[in-house]
């Protein structure tokens, strides 16, 4: 079928182009325990949950610590003894900004004997731009964050402005944005009251950075709808997409509902700034490259589309004889390039559906056409005359003179004849409409105006609803293979000039309301070629109640953003909540944490949950907030030294009797390898910048340039979040290549060699005091007898022949298992 | 098979320099000091049950999660035939009539239109191309094949030729997301990644899948390797076979800067730091894991160096696989399943090459010249060894190619080229289970659509697994809401194709 207007993304994505839709992955559960979500624990209204009451109570300081010990008491199990201070300060450093802590700041935090010493340290975290950075990643874990489009065929690989989009995480992070405001910024900021600041514009990255899948609308809006529904709430929706959720109560209209929001939106080629950009050379160097780049792509998509429309017109006939006899709806593939002349099945589809039209709803021009197609092929020529004479009799509104005449004229003997007889009285009265137009006014003949059955024929070629009109979008799918090829060109320059250009401003990758929003159907079985009941756009029935009401805001972005933000919503705050503790705890209190539906594992807590949850919407959706209530408690400062008769009694550490050790994600490894190493850079946003190249960039991993499409292996085997799927909680293995990365990369051996030749170090006589330093630089604490002992051995065993003794060492401080994991 | 015990042995047995070195620096060095041995018998936890049960839980099989390594081997549903699968890709796509799918009737219709209508395929074709190629019989089975391939047909009866291959679309990114992931457009692991996350693999010391190109990627790149949502370290590792340099085929397998026994000296005295440090930890199960990656990772740079170094065959070998990139790839194939490598993908080239929209006769001659030898020579070498019968070779393309000769884009060009036919075509198999010397299915008179037993490529991917052990409705992953599975909803073993 051939895609209605609003469901090409605009402008110009390629569209589901060359792709027969194919139906989609069906739901694969063998049981089919679907539920009704009334005992879905996750859809519970959130309960005002007051911390319960301990019998001893000299464990906790906190609430937090109250619903622990209340656990604990139940199966009498005991908490760790509290963790060290240097530990601590470790664990806090590394949790919330990403990074080890100096030994100044160490020495520091030790000389506060203070019982406030925590929080104040917390505070200086906080208040640190490397908490939004360290944080920020965790989000950008959930938004599926890249800066390439995955395959893009004629696209440029790269999105110019992503970095805007990570720059605004980060920053969000670091002001405390209220996370219902975050969310609302993310789904809808084009909708939110503008200020002169339109730097919240660029919270759309969250919808507009994923896979492009070749320009495939129907699996960009799966991709939008799963970042949010999984990305805010861990409900997996697009397992509705072929039919309802075999576990949860998601019927398949929901999820078509949703369709119809995100797809009555589209992403601009030409992207707003996010602020005024400061006059520099630069900037005006870029402002002439740009103007000439968007001028050239713009003129020529204008040109070759006013050039194809007019062969549309001309060729009438043509797609009619193709129409003819058909009664089959054609097919409308749309395929990667035709060569000139030929018939484009998108056009053809629309002939045959605007013909159908017309035979249901009656037009003039195209009464005699659908009576004559009433005629049998083996009869057609004797049947001709007396049809035509009849037809003759009936007045001008009913059928269209000049038709008529033409084939009184010339009497068809086929459906073919009258296809050609049809094309060429269109052809004529084009001609002669585009000599009106062109005709000078004095000199020479003028030619006469259009008679009313003349206009009517006109009207047919040139207006709106004419099977020849086409919307600019559409013109590089329809255009000749020669200037296809060369339309992809100049948009790739376009966008390969802004990539390309230092003096580029900031843009927000931003989507756009539709003019008219998509008035979504159901696709059976996932298939949009066999569209469905009508459904409105609308909130998800679970969550809603009976009292759904459909969505009335234009694409309704705005009211879903809303409805997911939304204090009532009993899975956004939950979900959070889940999440910050699984990145301080290491375990989730809801251990799979993207899926909250019927499947998944209730939480730990419960009621601990629905407190932290409670607490975090009274308190302002405040993430910082949170952190306080979850780190400054007895809970999150236990040793996570394993003991084994509690490890035996409780394997999983769903009580939490002791905290998880955590091995450092790829980012903190490589920042914190930096950060004793060769120094890091402080620099905050930016454009993505290579990583593992040399020489070695010394920002922060945050920074690095992310290509889902050819993700570095180094990456993969570190457990980096998937850039294709959104992301809570990472996979975590433990494989070799880790292990050969910090051996013989060249990157750590630079940062081992930086390591032993800090002026701390160098400025040791004494070899055992070389090695302390390293210690304290690395681990934040002196090493003990039998370490020092074998570190100074150590320096005296080696060939040294390329590499000096303490570079050695350095390098071997940091691939051990005390460097890589926070405990 | 004496060369395969790499796999069983690789966590234990090590160099003589390095236990040598090792002990000489256990006695240099002062404190409770004990080798990787003695402290693994001491502590009473073999490799084995150094769990990363908690650590990889839930997203490894339980096998793997309690054997302690996600490439452990484990145990399919039943005994598979095929241990290790070589998937030799013919990117582009081969055309069938040209190679193992005779069609004389094409002769008579040569540069006619054909009496029934053309296919739709990506662009336009016009009238019957017959192949420029001879067909012969080979082998007591008769089967024919071009004369393309000489050298793949001499072991004609060990190959199944499937001539009733169809995928979804007449597009190649579609189409080898389909022939490797069995899902042509959305993210989907691999074939090799899902044989990896079931079966582990034989060999720690090397990546359990690879996936080999010479000189750059295939279009689609990583995708075609792609472990989408299982972990990521089940995707394919990508070896550039252009390189003739060991070092630089995997990244970071090896260092200029530190020599081995230096590097040896620095593991040790990296143990003592790590094992002082699990002491007073009550030796946590993952950070003793974590402390045999890197014994594993020193194995694995000698192991690679090893598995990749074809000088180490003798000449006769040598001059069996013949001469350039796909004789030394095919090769380094036969090396790594060998050393109990579980899949290994070996593709012609970067880009398409087989993609032949013009002068077909030329480029598939040259293609075929390339890669005939070095094939024909793998499956007698693995014959020869006694691997054949456990490792499944797969030979075809993304799709297949038009009868019809493909209207050229530009009018000054003479029709020399085939388009890409989704309809039907030619994939073979070889060993691992599968019963030789017979042809499955059958396209029509001039090979434009399978008409005889079709087989999707669901069939194909369920037929696979199903030699390899595995009933391709079991062989889940829990993901998002869901169990995945590589045949989607679809798929059923053919029996017809089992020895």
């Amino acid at each position: 079928m051939a895609l209605p207007v609003s469901q090409v993304e605009r402008p110009f994505s390629i569209g589901s182009a060359f792709f027969v839709m194919v139906f989609v992955a069906a739901n694969l559960h063998a049981s089919d325990d679907s539920s009704s979500g009334e005992d879905l624990w996750s859809l519970q209204p959130l309960r005002q949950v007051s911390p319960p009451a301990v019998t001893d109570s000299s464990w906790p300081i906190s609430p937090v610590d109250l619903f622990v010990q209340s656990k604990f008491e139940q199966a009498a199990m005991r908490p760790s003894p509290p963790v060290d201070r240097i530990t601590l300060l470790r664990r806090l450093t590394f949790d919330l900004i990403g990074q080890p802590p100096t030994p100044k700041e160490t020495a520091d935090y030790l000389h506060d004997p203070s019982p406030a010493a925590n929080s104040r340290l917390l505070d200086r975290l906080l208040a640190s731009p490397h908490y939004g950075e360290r944080w920020g990643r965790h989000w950008l874990d959930v938004a599926r964050y890249a800066d390439t489009k995955g395959y893009a065929f004629a696209e440029h690989v790269r999105f110019a402005y992503s970095y805007v989009y990570r720059d605004y995480v980060i920053g969000s992070f670091n002001q405390d944005l209220p996370y219902n405001r975050f969310i609302l910024e993310q789904l809808a900021a084009d909708q939110l009251s503008p200020g002169t600041d339109k730097s919240h514009l660029a919270a759309l990255g969250f919808l507009t950075l994923g896979r492009r899948f070749d320009g495939d609308l129907y699996d960009i809006v799966d991709d939008r709808i799963d970042v949010t529904c999984r990305g805010f709430m861990a409900l997996t929706v697009t397992c509705a997409r072929c039919h309802d959720h075999k576990s949860d109560p998601i019927p398949t209209e929901d999820y078509y509902s949703l369709y119809g929001i995100f797809s009555s939106s589209y992403q601009p080629e030409i992207l707003p700034l996010v602020q005024e950009p400061v006059q520099s050379a630069a900037l005006e160097e870029f402002q002439t490259g740009f103007k000439k780049h968007r001028e050239a792509y713009f003129d020529y998509l204008r040109e070759k589309r006013a050039d194809f429309m007019d062969q549309l017109r001309k060729g009438v006939g043509e797609y009619l004889a193709e129409v003819s006899d058909t009664e089959e709806e054609p097919e409308a593939h749309i395929y990667l390039s035709y060569s000139p002349g030929e018939l484009r099945p998108a056009i053809v589809y629309r002939w045959y559906i605007y013909l159908k039209q017309t035979a249901a709803n009656g037009h003039p021009v195209f009464t005699a056409w659908h009576r004559l197609r009433e005629l049998e092929a083996e009869h057609f020529a004797s049947q001709v005359p007396a049809l035509l004479t009849e037809l003759a009799q009936q007045p001008a509104t009913e059928v269209n003179p000049v038709i008529l005449a033409a084939l009184v004229k010339n009497p068809p003997s086929s459906m073919q004849d009258v296809a050609e007889r049809y094309g060429l009285v269109f052809l004529k009265q084009y001609e002669l409409h585009k000599q009106r137009k062109t005709s000078p006014p004095q000199g020479g003949p003028a030619v006469a105006q259009p008679s009313p059955a003349e206009q009517e024929i006109l009207a047919v070629m040139l207006d709106e609803q004419s099977p020849t009109f086409f919307p600019p979008e559409e013109t590089p799918f329809l255009i000749d293979r020669r200037y296809m090829n060369e339309n992809w060109k100049r948009r790739q320059d376009l966008q390969n000039f802004q990539v390309e250009s230092p003096g580029a401003p900031p843009r927000a990758p931003v989507l756009a309301e539709a003019e008219k929003p998509f008035e979504p159907r159901v696709f059976t079985r996932g298939d949009p070629n066999v569209p469905g009941q009508k459904v409105p756009r609308q909130w998800l029935g679970l969550l809603a109640g009976e009292t759904r009401e459909p969505f009335q805001q234009g694409s309704a972005r705005l009211e879903l953003a809303r409805a997911i933000a939304s204090d009532q919503n009993p899975l956004t705050a939950r979900v959070l909540v889940n999440r910050v503790w699984l990145h301080h705890f290491g375990k989730a209190l809801v251990r799979g944490a993207d899926d909250f539906g019927a499947r998944s594992d209730p939480p730990t807590h419960p009621q601990l949950l629905d407190h932290l949850a409670g607490r975090f919407i009274a308190e302002g959706w405040s993430i910082k907030r949170l952190h306080r209530q979850m780190v400054l408690t007895s809970t999150y400062q236990q040793s996570s030294v394993l003991d084994v008769q509690r490890q035996q009694q409780d394997p999983d550490n769903r009580l939490v009797w002791r905290m998880n050790p955590k091995r450092l994600e790829w980012e903190v490894i490589r920042d914190a390898l930096l950060f004793v190493g060769a120094g890091i850079a402080d620099q905050i946003g930016g454009r993505p910048v290579q990583l593992l190249e040399q020489p070695f960039s010394r920002r922060r991993t945050v920074y690095g340039f992310i290509d889902r499409q050819k993700l570095p292996a180094v990456y993969r085997m570190f457990d980096l979040a998937s850039p294709d799927q959104t992301t809570a909680q990472r996979h975590k293995t433990l494989v070799p290549q880790q292990a050969l990365f910090l051996m013989n990369s060249d990157f750590v051996l630079e940062q081992a060699r930086a390591l032993a030749n800090r002026s701390e170090v160098v400025r040791q006589i004494n070899t055992k005091d070389k090695v302390r330093k390293l210690y304290e630089l690395v681990f934040s604490r002196p090493p003990n007898a039998v370490e020092l002992a074998a570190a100074v051995g150590s320096l005296g065993t080696h060939s040294g022949d390329k590499v000096a003794p303490l570079d050695y060492l350095a390098q071997v401080l940091l691939m051990t298992n005390e460097f890589i994991y926070v405990e | 098979m004496a060369p395969r015990n790499n796999a069983t042995t690789s966590a234990s047995p090590l160099p003589d320099d390095r236990v040598a070195c090792r002990a000489a620096h256990a006695r240099s060095t002062a404190g409770p000091l004990f080798t990787r041995r003695e402290l693994l018998s001491r502590s009473g936890m073999g490799f084995a049950s150094l769990g990363l049960a908690t650590l990889m839980a839930p997203t490894v099989p339980a096998a793997a999660a309690s054997s302690g390594n996600p490439f452990a081997t484990r145990p399919p549903h039943f005994p598979g035939k095929a241990k290790h699968v070589i998937h030799l890709f013919m990117n582009g796509g081969p055309s069938q009539v040209d190679t193992f799918d005779p069609k004389p009737a094409l002769q008579k219709y040569h540069g006619q239109m054909l009496p029934t209508e053309n296919l739709q395929t990506e662009s336009m074709t016009a009238g019957a191309l017959g192949s420029p190629f001879k067909f012969r019989k080979h082998g007591q089975s008769g089967i024919e094949v071009s004369e393309l391939f000489p050298r793949i047909a001499e072991s004609i009866d060990d190959i199944c030729v499937i001539r009733s291959m169809v995928t979804e679309l007449p597009n190649h990114e579609p189409s080898l997301m389909m022939m490797n992931c069995g899902e042509s457009r959305l993210v989907r692991p691999s074939m090799g990644s899902w044989l990896t996350y079931g079966l582990g693999s034989e060999n720690e010391n090397l990546p359990g899948f690879l996936a080999m190109c010479p000189g750059g990627y295939p279009i689609k790149s990583v995708q075609n390797w792609q472990s989408a949502f299982l972990p990521g370290v089940y995707q394919g590792t990508y070896i550039d076979t252009k390189q003739t340099d060991i070092n630089k085929l995997i990244e970071y397998i090896n260092t200029q800067h530190v020599s081995r026994q230096d590097q040896r000296r620095q593991l040790d005295l990296l143990e003592l730091l790590n094992q002082n440090h699990l002491e007073r930890r009550n030796r946590e199960a993952e950070l003793e894991a974590r402390i045999q990656t890197f014994e594993l990772a020193y194995n694995m740079q000698l192991a690679a160096a090893d598995a990749f170094d074809i000088n180490q065959e003798p000449q006769s070998i040598l001059d069996m696989y013949g001469e350039g990139a796909q004789a030394r790839q095919i090769l380094m194939a036969r090396r790594l399943v060998e050393r109990g490598v579980r899949f290994v993908q070996v593709w012609h080239g970067p880009s398409q090459p087989w993609d032949n929209h013009q002068d077909l006769e030329g480029n598939h001659r040259q293609l075929a010249r390339e890669s005939d030898q070095a094939i024909g020579a793998l499956l007698r070498d693995l014959k020869n060894r006694g691997l054949l019968d456990e490792t499944l070779i797969i030979w075809g393309g993304e799709f297949g190619r038009t009868p019809t000769v493909q209207i050229p884009a530009t009018e000054n060009q003479t029709p020399t080229g085939r388009d890409h036919n989704p309809y039907g075509f030619s994939v073979w198999l070889a060993g691992g289970g599968v019963q030789g010397g017979q042809i499955y299915g059958a396209t029509d008179e001039f090979g434009f659509r399978a008409v005889e037993k079709p087989m999707q490529v669901h069939d194909l991917h369920a037929t696979i697994l199903h030699l390899m052990g595995f009933d391709h409705t079991q062989l889940t992953y829990r993901y998002a809401g869901r169990d995945f599975r590589l045949t989607n909803i679809f798929g059923q073993v053919i029996h017809d194709l089992l020895a």
